[in-house]
């Protein structure tokens, strides 16, 4: 993984003595909060419903146990003994006192992570593929242009007020897992017509009060023109978006009003400025964060290299029933033989989605060291992946992830909810998320039941602004308020993958307590309608419409 | 000022953000059943919602971006909140690890 040069390490260790700095003004009471405000949001400080939230970056998701370490002492030493995984690879804590912020963000820098861009309207931490370098279907590892984009953004005077926030995610696969179509710059890597491998620039998506796909706007650009390209777009938008309303300043809507195709020839305008200015990156460039990226020294098998199916047939395999289930949903193929990639599922019935205490922070980082060469990564749907396990060590890592809580096998199933903190903790919720997902979760807890279903996502938000990316769960759930009491609108039909595509709102609202009783009858009907049980959720919505399913989920309301 | 019939002013307390309520002698306390209730704007001594409020805007130091909210009273005389919100403010988070025992 990438490590810090002295300039990684001098800026962001002066970032966090300037930040005490600034505390401490703001407690002796010479900085008022607005004064304070813009400052401590410039360190990923917010004030929320009950408490202060520190949100820490990770980039690309990627954590060294000595980070995950550092996030356990953090948490036990300034906070409550836990933290949240959220939706865009990052973790919050959720108590911090002020005084002991910069001390934090000091523990931070000592492994090499800082708070830096994780609020304001900047670029945020860059997101990518969870299977990053090991995926088998990746047409190049992305973690290197994640990098490159980390080091071009942080700090970018000409970008550090923007309109609005600015989020990319990266994919090198040919599967989407990184939902690139609804961020507001989504970089695929790709192959061009002569074998050269390039970027397509899908622009303009996003969720929150106005959702929306991002189109293409150029399917291909040569590697060395990534940081060039990226720029003439923030151009683009730094000047034409909507600085009069802050509902309007995403790019999304400034792509949308302009229309993809004459946005397109204003960045390709303001690219001819640039593009063979010094951001155009060499082949040295790209190779030295590469080298940063190489693959770790897989140990050579004597013979054939173990693989998951003879793994199952020898008498390694735990005779446990669950462990088979385990290995179908938790596990995958691995572009280096005897290898796979481990999904550790964050979800259970009594676990909000994505939080995790010291203590399994610390077990991760030992997990991380003995099966994973020292490297988890946190996926966007909150859980966490061990991306290089030896095949024939499953079963003993399967025993202790048992042991922990986190081998439900419920990978992409519909108990693999993504939920934001909700009215539980957001200051801008409107409804709680964490009590509706884990009711949902508590209700499909027989796995026959929730294989039945096949694989379908479920993704709850606790306001419009759709951290928990309701719009794009085959179902979602978004908490709304309705004359002080919580209610909640089913939409179906989204997706965040190849095709992604926003849901739609079913119809009327639910309380608390019906919310789960109308998932479940839009299940039911799921299963009544389709064609086979090879039919998925999504596919069987998009044959046959809404009505169906309005049909059951109201029909008795 | 509100239509409603009672109110009392809450901030987040700067030294670490937790939810406080005004009460009666100027302090901030952290339960909401101490708060100061203001009736129709007023309080019993005759403080203004709109004067306490300005003040508490100038409580820089001690608290961040106070503000009031509709309260109601019940038959005890003990204080209930009007939203959801202000219910999960007075009582804490609903669902976290610590409450289910794992923190």
């Amino acid at each position: 993984m990438y490590q810090y040069n002295e300039f990684d390490q001098k800026i962001v260790r002066q970032r966090a003595a300037q930040f005490g700095d600034q505390v401490r003004r703001r407690l002796s009471g010479e900085v008022t909060e607005n004064e304070f405000k813009p400052l401590r949001l410039q360190n990923g400080l917010y004030m929320q419903l009950h408490a202060y939230m520190l949100r820490v970056a990770i980039p690309y998701g990627l954590l060294s146990s000595a980070q995950l370490r550092k996030l356990a002492h953090i948490a036990r030493t300034y906070d409550r003994d836990y933290a949240h995984f959220t939706t865009r690879q990052n973790i919050q804590y959720n108590w911090p006192k002020l005084q002991d912020v910069p001390k934090i963000l000091e523990e931070l820098a000592e492994v090499e992570m800082h708070a830096i861009q994780t609020s304001g309207n900047c670029i945020r931490n860059i997101t990518s593929d969870p299977f990053a370098g090991v995926a088998r279907d990746e047409i190049e590892d992305p973690r290197p242009y994640c990098e490159l984009l980390r080091q071009w953004s942080t700090f970018h005077p000409e970008f550090a007020y923007l309109p609005r926030k600015f989020k990319f995610a990266v994919t090198g696969a040919e599967e989407d897992r990184a939902a690139i179509q609804v961020h507001d710059i989504g970089i695929r890597l790709v192959r061009g017509e002569d074998g050269t491998v390039g970027l397509a620039f899908y622009v303009g998506g996003g969720l929150g009060r106005t959702p929306f796909v991002a189109p293409c706007i150029q399917p291909f650009v040569p590697k060395a023109h990534l940081l060039t390209y990226s720029e003439a777009i923030l151009r683009v938008y730094n000047r034409l978006g909507r600085r009069d309303n802050m509902y309007k300043a995403r790019i999304k809507i400034l792509v949308k009003s302009m229309g993809a195709e004459a946005f397109a020839h204003a960045v390709e305008e303001e690219w001819q400025y640039i593009k063979d200015g010094p951001l155009q990156l060499r082949e040295q460039d790209i190779a030295r964060v590469k080298s940063y990226f190489q693959e770790p020294e897989y140990p050579v098998f004597q013979g054939t290299a173990p693989t998951v199916e003879s793994l199952m047939l020898s008498k390694e395999k735990p005779s446990d029933p669950a462990f088979s289930a385990w290995v179908d949903n938790n596990v995958v193929g691995h572009r280096k033989p005897g290898y796979v990639a481990v999904s550790l599922s964050m979800k259970r019935e009594t676990l909000p989605p994505g939080d995790v205490t010291d203590n399994h922070l610390d077990a991760l980082a030992d997990l991380a060291d003995r099966y994973s060469m020292g490297e988890a990564v946190v996926t966007h749907r909150q859980n966490v992946v061990f991306p290089n396990v030896q095949v024939a060590l499953l079963p003993p890592l399967w025993e202790e992830l048992t042991q922990l809580g986190f081998a439900t096998p419920n990978l992409q199933r519909l108990t693999d909810v993504i939920a934001c903190p909700g009215l539980d903790f957001c200051n801008l919720a409107n409804a709680r998320s964490i009590p509706v997902a884990m009711r949902i979760t508590e209700r499909f807890q027989d796995l026959e039941k929730l294989y039945e279903l096949g694989q379908v996502t479920l993704n709850i938000s606790g306001c419009i602004n759709a951290c928990g990316h309701h719009h794009v769960g085959n179902l979602g759930v978004l908490g709304i308020d309705k004359l002080g009491v919580e209610h909640y609108q089913l939409m179906l039909g989204g997706s965040s993958a190849n095709d992604a595509s926003i849901g739609k709102i079913l119809g009327k609202a639910f309380t608390e307590h019906e919310i789960a009783d109308a998932v479940e009858k839009a299940l039911l009907c799921y299963i009544g309608l389709r064609t086979s049980p090879q039919e998925s959720f999504l596919a069987t919505y998009r044959r046959v419409g809404a009505q169906p399913f309005k049909d059951a989920v109201y029909g008795d309301h | 000022m509100s239509g409603e019939k009672f109110q009392v002013i809450t901030a987040n307390r700067t030294d670490d953000g937790y939810v406080v309520y005004l009460a009666a002698d100027r302090s901030w306390t952290t339960s909401f059943q101490d708060a100061l209730v203001f009736d129709s704007g007023a309080t019993d001594s005759g403080e203004s919602l709109d004067g306490l409020l300005a003040w508490a805007g100038l409580q820089q130091r001690d608290v961040c971006d106070p503000y009031f909210f509709a309260v109601e009273r019940g038959d005890d005389g003990a204080l209930g909140t009007l939203s959801a919100r202000e219910r999960i403010r007075a009582a804490g988070p609903e669902a976290t690890l610590r409450v289910w025992g794992y923190a």
